[in-house]
């Protein structure tokens, strides 16, 4: 299995295909999914390009364990330069396609060069072709979908599609698959866009061959009963990621009105049983015994009839609590729209969030926003911000380029108030009473983002002997303490490294709880998948070498150690509510240099944030680029 | 006049329980524990396995915080106002 699968080539400007053989080199040093997909966007792109130019490379790869049948072996991740950021772009979306991929032959997809006109492509059984596009430009995600399943005369075709706001390069359009799940951070959709690809289909019927079928049939049994028989499947299962809320905006851990409150008071709605007077069931990606994500129905008002899918914690956020709207039924009709546009919900909820503040804060004005009255909780102006950033359309146009260039462009001190890192959107987390949720969106290499590193275990108050264990070091207990969080941060970024590398969900991994499968079962799955032999202790050598590669990537880019930053706020601004260990808290400048300081040690990287030498030899990184592949 | 504190209930155990808060009156000495237990009484299963029966202490697959902060230790006492919040260990973000 690890000969056999194939990377294919498409340049899009000469039409030219072609295919090779995974070097299983590449296999044994960077696995898969993203492991590989770094490994590539280092290795093929020139230093400085323009994401948006037909140089830039579109990465598309299936995960090494992608359609075993647990731990949602669905995910896909999807990478090339980020034109939001100019740092590693990089988005792994679940669904249903990256099994689909794999069941063509095929686990990479590396695709360069710009169309003449739209166009898609078709990945069949072993063979691609560029099909002609322009009846799908114009057309939504869900749209899109269903014309090519219909053009196809096949209803089992899986896509990645993008909506209006990629045509239209929004610098954080996503990609799409089925009715929610998005490649939704640092704009893989605008990059697609870019590139005049409106969609990527697959269809494979070609059986994937296994190491030790029986055994890894048996084994992936027990990891779907261990995870099924847990508290936190069950109350994911019920509620989604939304059973968070509860607690974090209780405890006073959700950042408000942009980032001037901690607290949404009176949010009641957006308690997750609300979900229940909307839904019509759950659905979950392949490979998947959680079910994670409601199906819900508007049958009623003025936005009816409207169906979709989620929405997540972070979309209770980002429509919600940031701009201050308290209904349930704002965060399900924003979350439709943001998915038939095919934009990123975190950033597009985050900018709407800033502009917010600068409006009532006198930055904005009437003028600027055509009129729009971006006042806290106007859903109306929600939504219509929402098309305006897809349509780029009056002050959308201005949001559509992200936070750079709007701060760039707005100036008169916008900055101070934009929660971002890197260029790139916080979620609506308020990270300011938990220093290990600090540190990892300030050093994530694709920006502000808790999917990279967050140890979302720290909330837990676990005994500190028991993470000590899992850790490898002493770990204060306190979520509000900052000793041993740069190796909380550390290992999870590794174990995410490899869990998006061999494709399954994180959410099933050390991120819900202490217990969940990590490398241990890891190390397994991939001896019985493809029979090869990888030990705990080399997977956390490859995921160093997965963080290390993206942090060289970045660091060629022009970024350094003050990239690796927080808002100014995080800093000056003290929690003003919440319950007494939220409540007062920011973040210590000093302290907080300090993490940074062991966190780079504990990498293997020196004091500016650059690997040594001796850490570059050790990870084989020293004679990057290879160009194996 | 007694002192009292607030349990704030979510996921399975607001459901379990049909009811999002309960106000406790508690002791000078009062422990988490108790109070705990007395929950386990009325409202069954769920709510017996939050205290782990080996160690005695909260149990990992369970989240109880008082005011805020996550606690292992059913020893804690209880003031006047406390805030318990029990629910499933669902991860941040």
């Amino acid at each position: 299995m690890v000969q056999k699968r194939k990377i294919a080539y498409i340049n899009l400007t000469t039409k030219k295909l072609s295919q090779k053989a995974m070097p299983k080199k590449i296999r044994t040093m960077y696995i898969g999914g993203r492991g590989i997909d770094m490994y590539m966007l280092y290795n093929h792109l020139k230093p400085k390009i323009d994401p948006l130019s037909p140089q830039n490379v579109l990465l598309v790869g299936a995960g090494l364990l992608g359609g075993i049948p647990c731990l949602g072996s669905g995910r896909c991740d999807i990478a090339a330069k980020s034109p939001l950021t100019g740092a590693v772009g990089d988005s792994n979306i679940g669904g249903f396609f990256a099994p689909e991929l794999r069941f063509t032959g095929f686990d990479h997809l590396a695709i360069t060069g710009k169309a003449e006109k739209p166009v898609y492509l078709l990945v069949k059984n072993d063979e691609i072709e560029i099909k002609e596009a322009s009846h799908l430009w114009g057309k939504d995600t869900f749209e899109t979908q269903t014309i090519i399943r219909k053009d196809q005369d096949d209803e089992n075709i899986k896509s990645l599609v993008i909506g209006v706001a990629g045509e239209n390069l929004v610098k954080f359009a996503n990609i799409l698959t089925g009715m929610k799940n998005s490649a939704g951070r640092t704009g893989m959709g605008c990059v697609m866009g870019s590139k005049n690809l409106k969609a990527i289909a697959a269809r494979g019927t070609t059986p994937l061959e296994f190491a030790h079928p029986d055994r890894l049939l048996e084994y992936c049994r027990q990891m779907n009963d261990m995870i099924t028989s847990t508290r936190w499947s069950k109350a994911q299962s019920r509620w989604g990621t939304m059973i968070i809320y509860s607690n974090t905006n209780t405890t006073g851990l959700i950042r408000t009105r942009n980032f001037q409150l901690n607290r949404l008071e009176e949010g009641q709605d957006l308690e997750p049983e609300n979900i229940d007077r909307y839904s019509i069931g759950t659905s979950g990606c392949y490979g998947c015994a959680v079910h994670c994500r409601h199906r819900y129905v508007l049958r009623e008002g003025p936005h009816a009839p409207l169906y979709g899918e989620g929405p997540e914690y972070t979309s209770l956020g980002a429509f919600g609590t940031m701009i201050d709207c308290r209904k349930m039924e704002t965060i399900l009709v924003a979350n439709h729209l943001v998915n038939k546009y095919g934009v990123d919900t975190l950033e597009t909820g985050g900018l709407i969030a800033w502009a917010m503040e600068l409006y009532e804060k006198g930055i904005l004005n009437d003028k600027m926003t055509d009129g729009l009255k971006l006042e806290w909780g106007n859903e109306e102006a929600l939504y219509e911000m929402i098309t305006n950033i897809a349509h780029r359309k009056g002050f959308g146009n201005t949001l559509a380029d992200g936070f750079k260039k709007a701060i760039a462009k707005i100036g008169n001190g916008s900055e101070y108030y934009a929660i971002q890192v890197k260029g790139m959107s916080n979620l609506h987390s308020d990270e300011r009473p938990t220093p290990s949720f600090a540190l990892g969106i300030a050093t994530s290499t694709r920006g502000a983002d808790h999917l990279r590193s967050r140890p979302a275990i720290d909330m837990y108050g676990l005994p500190e002997d028991l993470l000590e264990e899992v850790y490898g070091g002493p770990v204060a207990s306190e979520y509000n303490s900052y000793y041993g969080k740069p190796r909380m941060v550390w290992w999870q970024e590794r174990l995410y490294a490899v869990t998006d590398s061999i494709g399954l969900c994180k959410f099933q991994t050390v991120f819900c709880s202490v217990h969940a499968p990590q490398w241990k079962e890891f190390s397994k799955l991939i001896q019985l998948a493809t029979g090869v032999e990888i030990s705990e202790t080399q997977l956390m050598e490859i995921g160093e070498r997965i963080y290390t590669i993206e942090r060289l990537f970045n660091l060629r880019e022009g970024f350094s150690r003050k990239d690796d930053n927080l808002p100014e706020r995080y800093f000056k601004e003290p929690t003003p509510i919440g319950l007494p260990v939220a409540k007062n808290k920011k973040i210590d400048r000093e302290k907080f240099s300090k993490m940074l300081d062991e966190y780079y040690k504990l990498h293997g990287w020196g004091n500016d944030g650059i690997p040594t030498a001796g850490t570059l030899k050790k990870l084989g990184l020293d004679k990057e680029p290879s160009n194996l592949i | 006049m007694n002192a009292r504190v607030k349990i704030q209930l979510f996921a399975m155990f607001k459901e379990i329980a049909g009811k999002k808060e309960i106000l406790h009156d508690i002791q000078s000495e009062t422990t988490l524990g108790e109070v705990l237990e007395k929950l386990a009484k009325t409202y069954g299963k769920d709510f017996e396995e939050v205290v782990d029966k080996k160690t005695g202490q909260i149990d990992i697959n369970a989240l109880v915080m008082v005011n805020g902060q996550n606690v292992r230790d059913t020893n804690l006492k209880l003031r006047d106002n406390d805030l318990i919040i029990i629910t499933a260990p669902v991860g941040g973000g």
